[in-house]
């Protein structure tokens, strides 16, 4: 009996192997829970879409698409673990994820070490891609890129003269902020304070009152939108009269939520445009509101896109195994013209595609600059 | 600049002081450390937000003052919950036992609310007249001036609690030597539960400010200024009353003045690290830590 039970199970066995697999998988990774949880989960929707359409459209290969999706709730331990879980099926050919670089980086490793095609949409830390990992991709401009344009900006456009820079200590925020700081000691304006502040923590008066004596021309915070928006709440409160800006971590209703009133004039830099101005765009954003009943909020179209790059990197070759994704999206021709613009990939595996918008609140709504 | 530091200093301090006058309280009364207490001013600032927002059509001053006694019931009413599944049925076992039921407590509380109505930051919106008075070159906001007058209001009620009602004796009997003010005729299970309503009115309380004052409320909002708080009563003395007023203002005026002049990178380092200083070379506070003794 047990001998006849161990060959149907080895004859099943042999079954399951031998068949083609019917689906693809991609993993999809991002904070669904937690306090980031409302920018993950519209990351996820831009994801969830791109494979619906994709299935619509007859599949890949003539296989399904399927997204396995994972929370890793901003938290690098969290990342870690759902990367191993990820890397551990072997239908899991590619990797969208993760949104934040303190989570992306220690989870890159992993999937480098496992031959898994990781692209991230959203993590600007320099250092996901200098790691000199082959498998490791992003869609989103660095930090590097956009910590120095976002200066220029302050420096020519806004005719700023001194500034002070704050950060929250994370991989992303202070990363941002150094790299604001460094463009404007080069650039020879005054930066009257350097510091970091706790992330999670709610009085900022303190600090502010120390900046409202300094009294510079701007004030800019490399961090989250739940410190940003109390930051630009209580500097108003204290009478500081400095330009507020801050970076994409800020770019979110919640912001202006957070911040209230106080928040208007606050200058905000984003990877991407206003996306309904976009004409390439604005059918994505139709079908994203139809589909899940909300607007576009941030990255969904990164997360559509990232979705897209892989498909086209299968495509590509016909393949759709971990090391050929990873090859087609090597290849130096290899491009795509997706919702955010045209990706091509230098040799680093970062976009060649630098975009940055500035946009201002007014009335409680992010509008672009000078608009 | 300094009067400055000196006035969100003091906000600060008196929310933190509310906060470790409800640890103080119930240490004083049953010798035991409530973790719970931080979650009461979670508790609060979400039941004031709905009932905020239940009221929000209406103007005035009424949607406040509704928001705020509903709070403090509310968690009136959770305080004899955490003592009746927390504290009073591991009463004869070990004290590390209701250590560990109060920090389950916790736990519970903020998973509930997390659960509940998200985990993302949930705004108040502004009820508050905005406005500023100047002093001396310092911004006080009508805000920072309510929640200053509030807390100083509470406590001087808490003091006269204490010190000049029956309630007040009961409660003082009862932290001076349970089996004796138990067969003097005193109810110490009602003063024990009493106890608990008041420090998590207290503890509601300084959640109402907090959620007021920086304009959010979150589930795990009450984990941090529950640390503090228990720094606040540590440093002036668990069990003291005036000991968890002073220690609260001076822990906010020291943080204001380390974030103000020396570097808010070091903010948390500097109320911890004199926590450390406190409990290596005065572990019974700076006011000693008799509550039946004032």
């Amino acid at each position: 009996m047990r001998r006849l039970l161990a060959f149907v199970i080895a004859a099943l066995a042999l079954c399951t192997c031998s068949r083609e697999p019917t689906v693809i998988k991609f993993g999809s990774v991002s904070p669904l829970t937690g306090p980031q949880a409302e920018m993950g989960q519209d990351l996820a929707n831009g994801q969830r879409l791109a494979v619906e359409e994709a299935n619509a459209r007859g599949g890949v290969l003539g296989k399904t698409l399927e997204l396995v999706v994972m929370d890793d709730m901003a938290d690098p331990k969290e990342a870690v673990s759902a990367a191993n879980k990820l890397v551990s099926d072997p239908g899991v050919v590619a990797v969208v994820g993760h949104l934040n670089s303190g989570a992306t980086i220690p989870a890159s490793t992993i999937y480098n070490a496992a031959g898994v095609c990781m692209i991230t949409p959203a993590a600007t830390n320099p250092k996901v891609t200098q790691q000199g990992f082959r498998s490791v991709f992003r869609a989103c401009i660095t930090d590097a890129v956009q910590g120095p344009i976002a200066t220029d900006f302050a420096i020519d456009t806004l005719g700023t003269s001194s500034m002070c820079v704050l950060h929250d200590k994370t991989a992303y925020g202070q990363g941002l902020a150094e790299q604001f700081r460094d463009r404007a000691l080069e650039r020879g304006v005054d930066v009257l304070m350097f510091e970091g502040i706790i992330e999670g923590d709610r009085d900022f008066s303190a600090v502010l009152t120390r900046i409202k004596a300094l009294a510079p021309d701007l004030i800019y915070f490399g961090g989250m939108y739940p410190e940003g928006g109390l930051l630009v709440k209580q500097a108003r409160n204290l009478g500081v009269e400095a330009v507020f800006m801050t970076g994409d971590g800020c770019y979110n209703p919640e912001f202006m939520e957070i911040g209230g009133p106080e928040s208007e004039g606050a200058i905000v830099s984003f990877l991407a445009p206003p996306w309904e101005d976009q004409p390439q765009a604005a059918e994505f954003v139709a079908r994203f509101k139809q589909r899940f009943g909300q607007p576009v909020k941030t990255y969904a179209p990164f997360g559509y896109d990232c979705v897209n790059i892989l498909i086209a990197a299968i495509d590509r070759t016909g393949k759709a195994d971990k090391a050929s994704i990873i090859e087609a999206m090597r290849e130096p021709g290899f491009r795509h013209d997706g919702v955010i613009g045209r990706t091509e990939f230098d040799e680093h595996g970062d976009t060649k595609n630098v975009i940055l918008y500035f946009y201002v609140v007014k009335e409680g709504r992010l509008v672009p600059y000078g608009s | 600049v300094f009067l400055q530091q000196l006035i969100n200093g003091l906000t600060l301090g008196g929310i933190y002081a509310l906060i470790a006058l409800g640890y103080t309280l119930i240490f004083g009364v049953i010798k035991l450390i409530n973790f719970a207490q931080g979650e009461m001013s979670m508790v609060g600032a979400f039941s004031a937000l709905a009932v905020l927002a239940l009221l929000a059509p209406a103007a005035g001053p009424f949607p406040l003052l509704a928001a705020f006694i509903c709070s403090l019931a509310l968690a009136g009413l959770v305080g004899i919950a955490v003592e009746r599944i927390a504290f009073r049925p591991v009463r004869a076992a070990p004290p590390l036992a209701a250590l560990i039921t109060s920090l389950g407590v916790s736990i519970f509380l903020q998973n509930v609310v997390m659960v509940g109505v998200g985990s993302d930051n949930k705004s108040f919106a502004s009820v508050f007249a905005s406005g500023y008075v100047t002093l001396g070159g310092a911004r006080v906001t009508y805000l920072q001036g309510a929640i200053l007058l509030l807390a100083v209001g509470l406590m001087v009620s808490l003091d006269v609690l204490i010190n000049r009602t029956r309630f007040g004796r009961s409660v003082k009997a009862t932290a001076e030597n349970r089996d004796l003010a138990m067969l003097m005729g005193i109810n110490i299970s009602r003063a024990t539960v009493l106890t608990f309503v008041v420090a998590a009115g207290l503890g509601a309380a300084a959640g109402v400010m907090f959620g007021l004052y920086y304009g959010v409320a979150k589930y795990d909002m009450g984990f941090l200024p529950g640390i503090k708080g228990f720094t606040a009563a540590i440093l002036g003395g668990m069990g003291n009353i005036r000991g968890a007023m002073f220690g609260g203002v001076a822990l906010g005026l020291m943080e204001a003045m380390a974030a103000g002049y020396i570097s808010a990178d070091y903010k948390d380092v500097f109320a911890f690290g004199i926590l450390i200083l406190v409990l290596v070379f005065r572990p019974q506070g700076f006011l000693g830590e008799k509550l039946s003794e004032e």
